[in-house]
């Protein structure tokens, strides 16, 4: 348990989609669960607790940082989350082994179908 | 990092803000506005302001708190593992097999591992863990409300350096057993202490008086002030912010006439200004110099505004007479308190030696300065009060350890599975009190919000009673509610203690699963004796507790009840009442008093909406002081014998004003003055008490030297002249006011037609244009008077019947609980001895058996245990004794009707079981 590194550890759903949704812009915590809503059709939204956790711990992964200079949060005068380099770099090798994942899945189902059929 | 100025926003709610504390102090600054906002975003968007989102919300926060330490621990933890491996494989002693660091190591994976599956289960098992959760947090709320309570009456030290070394001295007097309160220190004995004592550093006196203050041209107000002498303020240790204190030089007679004001006063009347020393103040229209300013919070020995020396000058009077004092001193480097008390005796023998005729008898008492200012009968109600809640949260717990019980034994399987597999039994023990550990933080942490919000609770109430109600008197400068250190850490002794009661037994039992007996028994029916034994002292200890809870509540809900429904004697609606004190400076002569009270007397009588006027030295509810009499034609063996009775001093039109009406006799009339016969009226207790019932024509008179013969005009009804709601005769009587010697102090009491306080602005420019120094206080309608004297009655009881009915709630559903599981214990030998043939009643009868038996012992303890609970809680019932009957046997009755419920449904449901399903493992 121990030996293994908290940046090399498969992330979390809720984390890759914060990750995923920072990806674009910047954003702060409401607007992060909206976006994530709208993205996954309301299927994932969590409470504001889960929320503001989740944040801090990535933050202090190193994975997204604030952003006081985006000009639509200022305006709000809420915190915004931009992703970091290691966020970023973190986020696309999670995608890559989603994706590989995801068509090992669908392979194996179509290759069944095939044989079904 | 940014700063929020809108941190304390009122749109978020409190109590999502009290929460917020469980946070990081780091978090909670990056991060905690944003997310209230969010809070507040999605409570409006959704329109949820119900009771469920807000718990759902509560709980959100509440373990996402615990939560973000639980992340922080873990990455500590971590990094703390890398770098002991790194230094450990780089020293050479690396290896699977552990020495020492890597058992360490593994103990805080354990740890670890043991919080992470608490968390699992809470997700696991929602139900159960919200009925935990919620049984830990209110039971931990409540207490911790009535301990916040508590610590802001009674737990603060006295805001002085090394407070416990400043003692108070007071005289005693085997004679004066009667005296309410203490006995204050006659001058000539005051400054024979002084001179003569060695233990304290100096002696000090003190005394209070209210006095008219007022700045040239300014308002005058009546404010509380200390007499000091010298050496209380060194005594104290307190210095002043601005010039100086009280010297030796100003107790002097003929010295300059000066004056320390208090913080609030200075910033209040003189806006905090530097150059405030030296300006001229009055003090019932005598002009004193500001010598000084004591920092914020000084307001010894009460709430005093402002000090002024006292004059010591024994000589001017005869020995046993003049000006008596309050004593203080702090003990020398060195001296112990019981040396200072040993010395002070040998000087008090000594005086009483050499003067028998002043201090024959009189000693000297010497305790300290905290047990003089909240004397410890005090103590006594919140102290049950906080038994009382800890009551409710011991229920609490046992229902815990009872639903905990039920589920380890549905557990056993797993749990014998983990022990099989090499889990040893302090693993096992440990997870299962983790488990409950996590549940009471959440709990806990769910207390200390309510904790905050009930001490808010009562603050409000108590201080809308004493400032809208009243005349902005304050409370007395040692209580303090603050939030400090001890209301946390009594949280978080109550939360791990609780969890420990909780879950000790269960994590033992449930530890103790045999694999065999588990995989076959359908984990059911095989709990040990131990396990029995404690379900059943469970019952007896929930019944109990409930018993006393309930007891209380049920007095104090009485008290009330009587206080509600008291048909008082007097009316209090449509009247006015206020207060005017002459300073004895302005008016020294009875003709001067006299001159003032008729002008005023007259003017209030003619003031337009006033039906009728009085004057008085007291009102109804509050009450009168105290005075010896003789009675005409009997005889007294000494003076401890004579009857002590409350006199009241009052102008006609008294028992007017209060709807009162005059039984036999004949009221006071303009015409009882100074030329005319002495008269009095009394009242029913006294007639009845004293005089036989035949009081017409009976003389009396009080036993001060120079006194007269008062014949006894007439008899009224008993109106409240001893404090409403303490206990203590009522008789008394009244005297007219032209013939008293008195009239330093008038009260005011108009009955109208109006709103009372519509008199108001009248009655202060009818005064002030008699005397433009002098002004009015406790200016308030009649309902108010009498709700500052029993405003606590509705806040105490409410708190015990919320305690009482949570109480009896937790109780009932804990005692269905234990006894369902008791009796489900019993199916396989019901089963076995319904398939023998035995008869439904007969099962019956055997199965309720001990549920009866333990009924019976629980009642049995809770009724006398309630017996003694009830003795400290008299003080404050009103007309309602300790051991009332009434109260006793609808307890008993409750209790009884309701445990026979919770023993006879389970019990009925296994007898009625078909016995092939009881014989049949599930």
């Amino acid at each position: 348990m121990a030996k293994r590194d908290d940046r090399s550890n498969p992330l979390k759903p809720v984390e890759f989609l914060v990750l995923a949704v920072l990806d674009d812009r910047p954003l702060h915590g409401y607007g992060i669960v909206h976006e994530m809503a709208a993205r996954t059709d309301g299927r994932i939204s969590p409470r504001p607790g889960d929320l503001y956790r989740v944040l801090y711990r990535m933050d202090r992964k190193g994975l997204l940082e604030p952003d006081d200079g985006e000009a639509a949060c200022q305006e709000e005068r809420r915190t915004c989350y931009r992703i970091t380099e290691l966020g970023r770099s973190v986020l696309v090798s999670e995608a890559e082994f989603l994706k590989k994942m995801a068509a090992e899945v669908l392979s194996r189902r179509t290759g069944s179908l095939a044989e079904a059929t | 990092m940014r700063s929020y100025p809108g941190w304390g926003h009122p749109t978020f709610p409190r109590s999502y803000r009290l929460l917020l504390r469980l946070y990081p102090r780091e978090f909670r600054e990056r991060y905690g506005r944003d997310l209230l906002e969010y809070v507040a975003e999605s409570t409006a968007v959704y329109e949820r302001r119900s009771l469920l989102n807000w718990t759902r919300t509560m709980l959100d926060l509440a373990i996402n708190g615990l939560g973000v330490w639980f992340d922080s621990l873990k990455r500590a933890a971590r990094s703390m593992l890398k770098w002991r491996s790194a230094r450990s494989a780089s020293l050479g002693f690396a290896g699977p097999g552990g020495g020492p660091p890597r058992k360490r190591g593994a103990r805080v994976e354990f740890a670890l591992q043991d919080l992470r599956f608490g968390f699992r289960m809470l997700r696991k098992h929602p139900g159960l863990s919200l009925i935990v959760i919620l049984t830990f947090g209110l039971g931990i709320g409540y207490t911790s409300t009535v301990f916040n309570i508590t610590n802001g009456f009674v737990h603060k030290e006295l805001p002085f350096e090394q407070s416990h070394r400043i003692l108070a001295l007071d005289q005693t007097d085997p004679e004066r057993t009667f005296q309410y309160g203490d006995i204050t220190v006659p001058i000539h004995d005051f400054t024979e202490w002084r001179a003569q004592q060695t233990a304290f550093e100096q002696l000090a006196a003190y005394w209070t008086r209210m006095s008219n203050f007022s700045i040239e041209r300014g308002a005058p107000e009546r404010l509380l002030g200390g007499y000091f002498s010298s050496g209380v303020f060194e005594t104290l240790r307190v210095q002043p912010i601005l010039g100086r204190t009280i010297s030796e030089a100003d107790e002097k007679p003929g010295a300059e006439r000066v004056i320390v004001l208090s913080y609030d006063l200075w910033l209040r009347r003189f806006e905090g200004s530097a150059d405030v020393l030296d300006r001229t103040v009055l003090v019932d229209a005598v002009p004193r110099t500001v010598i000084g300013v004591m920092p914020e919070g000084f307001k010894f020995p009460f709430a005093q505004q402002y000090w002024l020396p006292t004059v010591i000058e024994p000589g001017a009077f005869e020995r046993g007479e003049g000006p008596r004092y309050s004593v203080l001193g702090r003990l020398k480097e060195g001296v112990s308190a019981e040396q200072a008390q040993a010395q002070m005796a040998t000087i008090a023998a000594r005086t009483a030696r050499d003067f028998p005729a002043s201090n024959e008898g009189k000693g000297v008492s010497v305790r300290t300065l905290r047990a003089k200012l909240i004397p410890p009968a005090h103590y006594a109600l919140f102290y049950t009060m906080l038994g009382a809640t800890l009551g409710v949260l011991l229920i609490g717990c046992a229902n815990v350890a009872n639903l905990l019980l039920a589920q380890a034994s549905v557990r056993a399987r797993e749990t014998a599975v983990r022990s099989a597999l090499g889990a040893t039994r302090g693993r096992l023990v440990m997870q299962l009190l983790t488990e409950v550990l996590v549940l009471a933080c959440i709990g806990g942490a769910i207390g200390l919000a309510l904790g905050y919000l009930g001490l808010e609770w009562f603050v409000a109430k108590m201080t809308y009673v004493l400032t809208t109600a009243g005349d902005g008197e304050d409370l007395p400068f040692w209580i303090r509610f603050e939030q400090d250190y001890r209301m946390l850490l009594f949280v978080v002794g109550a939360t791990v203690l609780s969890s420990t009661i909780a879950g000790v037994v269960p994590a033992f039992q449930g530890s103790t699963a045999n694999l065999a007996e588990a995989m076959k028994g359908g984990g059911r029916g095989s709990a040990s004796l131990k396990a029995r034994r404690f379900t059943g002292g469970m019952v007896i200890t929930e019944l109990a507790m409930s018993c006393v809870l309930l007891i209380l509540a049920g007095l104090m809900i009485k008290s009330v009840r009587q206080l509600s429904d008291v048909d008082l004697a007097f009316a209090t609606e449509n009247v006015f009442t206020a207060r005017v004190d002459l300073p004895p400076e302005r008016y020294p002569s009875l003709d001067s008093r006299l001159a003032f009270q008729q002008e005023l007397y007259g003017k209030l009588g003619a003031l337009p909406g006033a039906s009728v006027a009085t004057l008085s030295n007291g009102l109804p509810g509050p009450g009168y002081g105290s005075t010896d009499v003789m009675i005409e034609g009997q005889t007294y063996e000494g003076n401890g014998d004579v009857p002590r009775v409350h006199i009241g001093v009052v102008t006609p039109g008294y028992f007017d004003v209060f709807e009162s009406r005059v039984l036999e006799g004949r009221d006071f009339t303009a015409s009882d003055g100074r030329e005319t016969l002495p008269v009095a009226i009394v009242n029913e207790s006294f007639a009845r008490l004293q005089l036989d019932g035949d009081a017409i024509g009976k003389r009396l008179r009080m036993l001060h030297d120079g006194a007269q013969w008062l014949t006894v005009v007439g008899v009224v009804p008993d109106l409240s002249m001893q404090m409403f709601g303490t206990a203590g005769s009522e008789a008394g009587f009244y005297i007219p006011m032209a013939q008293s010697g008195l009239g330093s102090y008038l009260t005011m009491a108009i009955r109208t037609e109006r709103p009372p306080m519509t008199l108001a602005r009248d009655v202060i420019s009818s005064i002030s244009s008699i005397d433009p120094n002098l002004p009015a206080f406790r200016v308030m309608p009649m309902t108010g008077v009498m709700l500052r004297m029993t405003w606590f009655y509705p806040v105490f009881s409410r708190l015990f019947m919320v305690f009482g009915f949570t109480a009896l709630f937790l109780g009932a559903i804990g005692l269905y609980g234990v006894m369902s599981f008791a009796v489900m214990q019993r199916t396989k030998e019901v089963g076995v001895r319904m398939a023998l043939g035995a008869q439904s009643w007969e099962l019956l009868g055997l199965v309720m058996k001990k549920g009866v038996v333990q009924m019976v012992i629980g009642l049995g303890i809770g009724l006398t245990l309630a017996l003694f609970a009830a003795g400290p809680l008299e003080i404050v019932l009103y007309e309602v004794q300790g051991r009332d009957l009434a109260v006793f046997g609808s307890v008993g009755a409750v209790l009884a009707l309701t445990s026979l419920a919770a023993i006879l449904v389970p019990a009925l449901r296994v007898t009625r079981a078909d016995p092939v399903s009881a014989l049949t493992p599930e």
